[in-house]
């Protein structure tokens, strides 16, 4: 695992170097590795398939942009995660101030919808019942993480959603493993309090 | 460990990141904690859900939007690059080479100007100029130290002498003494030894010091018996004035004619004036030069007017006899000839050749 872990490291480095002689192609390697990666952790954070999207873009780009600055101190997925939780934050920032001004509109809501998330193909086997079953609770989940601060978002895609160890997550928020640990406590708290009135069978 | 503290530790418990005495401990509470098994229950069911969640799919032209985006940007960042650098390619050189050509062009004007400055700042007239003008006159008055004495005066021999000229004049000029006045000969009857315009102190040249020298030797007290058109401070005021006249005459070019009157007026008794008539005054001139420069003499300054010829030379002033009569072999000395109380010393002569 390890071995696969540093041989990409090793593959990500030289199209790295390649992007800071000016090779802008040799960025697209990087971009198609981690696009899905990078994607689902904006989608879960913002809970928005659109504005996953943009968000994504927005993080390449000032990735590409800053790519001169990379010197290899942690992984380009170390480094790109973290420019794509700033970069989703921000948008949460700016998306609550424009909805604390806005009144919604119900039209709106049902235009905005039209690009529904576009999961992976269920695993087989599953009836009818059960796949609308699992939606509703993945629905569930997901309005769950929206109602919880960034803070907490972040650290339970980190480490519950990408199954990333406490080590990793600390240089992506830039805070200290006891942190992480007492952050990642407190918000599975906030978590099973919103899902126990979410579910509340459950 | 109370309840409280297990469920804190709960969360690190299900990550397996307990050491194995915590561990030991927090198991040990669970088999009799039915409170804290539940809350273990539901982290376990969040941590799954959270896990379980499906991988989403990410719209499948998102990695060309991404790359199409770079490209565009690599575009700006090179064109930004040349704007940037380009100027420094192109427009330096120019902007250095127009900057040399400004300096060029105002080192030029500089140059031009400054003497054309010295010119105007000038306060009193070159000795040349005052020689030109003595040399219109047509009545031959006054000692020939006249000239001597103004003579400092002009700015190339006396440049610090301007100074103090101009300072009189100013001062004259703004005490209101009526300057008109002062022109009129014999007006105002000053003997020059009182109040002779000031002697320079030093004679800064060489070459002034033969006229320092002859200024010297005159005396004073005897020299012009008569009126003395230059006085102190009526004499001061006259030179004001015509140093006045001077400048007008620079702003305006020629002299008007009243004015140039006027000024021979006031040159009148500067140096003897010997007047001659002869049949051929071109050819008389040249005798006359020849006669100057035989007697030891120097021509200083020559001027045809028309047919008349009139000639400024220096000679010492026990030769004037000898000019007196020589020239008389040329043709007719028109003017009363000059010879008692002439100054010691190298005198100027203003001799007019007119046609008969």
């Amino acid at each position: 695992m390890s071995n696969k872990a540093d041989r990409v490291h090793d593959d990500d480095f030289t199209f790295i170097s390649r992007c800071q002689k000016g090779d802008a192609e040799a960025f697209g390697a990087l971009v198609e590795r981690y696009q899905k990666k990078m994607f689902n952790i904006a989608f879960r954070m913002t809970g928005d398939y659109e504005a996953a999207g943009e968000i994504v873009q927005e993080a390449f780009l000032s990735a590409f942009r800053a790519i001169k600055t990379f010197r290899g101190e942690a992984t380009f997925a170390t480094w790109m995660t973290s420019i794509v939780l700033n970069h989703a934050k921000n948008s949460l920032k700016k998306t609550r101030v424009i909805s604390h001004y806005e009144t919604i509109s119900l039209d709106q809501s049902a235009e905005a919808n039209d690009e529904t998330p576009r999961f992976d193909p269920p695993a087989r086997g599953l009836s009818a019942v059960e796949l609308l079953e699992k939606k509703n609770v993945q629905e569930a989940v997901q309005e769950a993480i929206n109602s919880l601060d960034a803070d907490f978002r972040e650290v339970l895609i980190l480490k519950d959603i990408q199954e990333l160890s406490y080590e990793e997550i600390g240089p992506i928020l830039n805070i200290p493993d006891g942190t992480v640990k007492s952050r990642i406590f407190r918000a599975r708290e906030a978590l099973r309090e919103r899902l126990k009135s979410k579910l509340g069978d459950w | 460990m109370n309840c409280q503290e297990i469920q804190k530790s709960l969360s690190s418990y299900v990550d397996g990141v307990l050491s194995s005495e915590e561990k030991k401990l927090l198991e040990g509470h669970l088999t009799s904690c039915a409170q804290c098994n539940d809350a273990l229950a539901e982290l376990q069911r969040a941590k799954d859900l959270l896990g379980n969640l499906d991988e989403v799919e990410p719209p499948p032209w998102l990695t060309a939007k991404i790359m199409s985006r770079v490209r565009e940007e690599k575009e700006q960042r090179a064109s930004f690059f040349k704007k940037l650098f380009l100027p420094f390619h192109i427009k330096v050189p120019l902007q250095a080479l127009s900057v040399i050509l400004v300096g060029a062009i105002v080192f030029q004007v500089y140059r031009m100007v400054e003497p054309a400055k010295k010119i105007t700042q000038a306060p009193s007239p070159p000795s040349l100029l005052m020689e030109q003008e003595a040399l219109k006159e047509k009545t031959s008055l006054g000692a020939g130290k006249s000239t001597e004495a103004l003579s400092p005066l002009s700015p190339q021999k006396m440049p610090a002498d301007n100074v103090v000229a101009k300072k009189e004049e100013t001062a004259q000029l703004s005490s209101g003494a009526p300057a008109r006045e002062v022109q009129k000969p014999g007006n105002v009857p000053v003997t020059v030894g009182e109040n002779a315009p000031a002697i320079p102190p030093v004679a800064p040249e060489e070459k002034t010091k033969k006229e320092v020298a002859g200024l010297v030797n005159v005396p004073r007290q005897t020299a012009i018996p008569e009126p003395q058109v230059y006085g102190s401070a009526s004499g001061d005021a006259g030179k004001a004035a015509f140093f006045e006249k001077k400048r007008a005459e620079e702003k305006h070019g020629a002299p008007a004619p009243e004015e140039t009157l006027k000024k021979q007026t006031a040159f009148q008794q500067l140096m003897p004036h010997i007047v001659v008539s002869a049949p051929d005054t071109a050819v008389a001139k040249k005798i006359a030069e020849d006669i100057v420069k035989q007697l030891g003499g120097k021509q200083i300054e020559t001027l045809t007017q028309g047919a008349t010829e009139t000639m400024i030379a220096e000679l010492p002033s026990d030769k004037i006899k000898e000019l007196y009569e020589k020239l008389n072999y040329l043709g007719k000395i028109k003017t009363e000839p000059q010879l008692s109380d002439l100054p010691e010393g190298t005198l100027r002569v203003q001799i007019e050749i007119s046609p008969q």
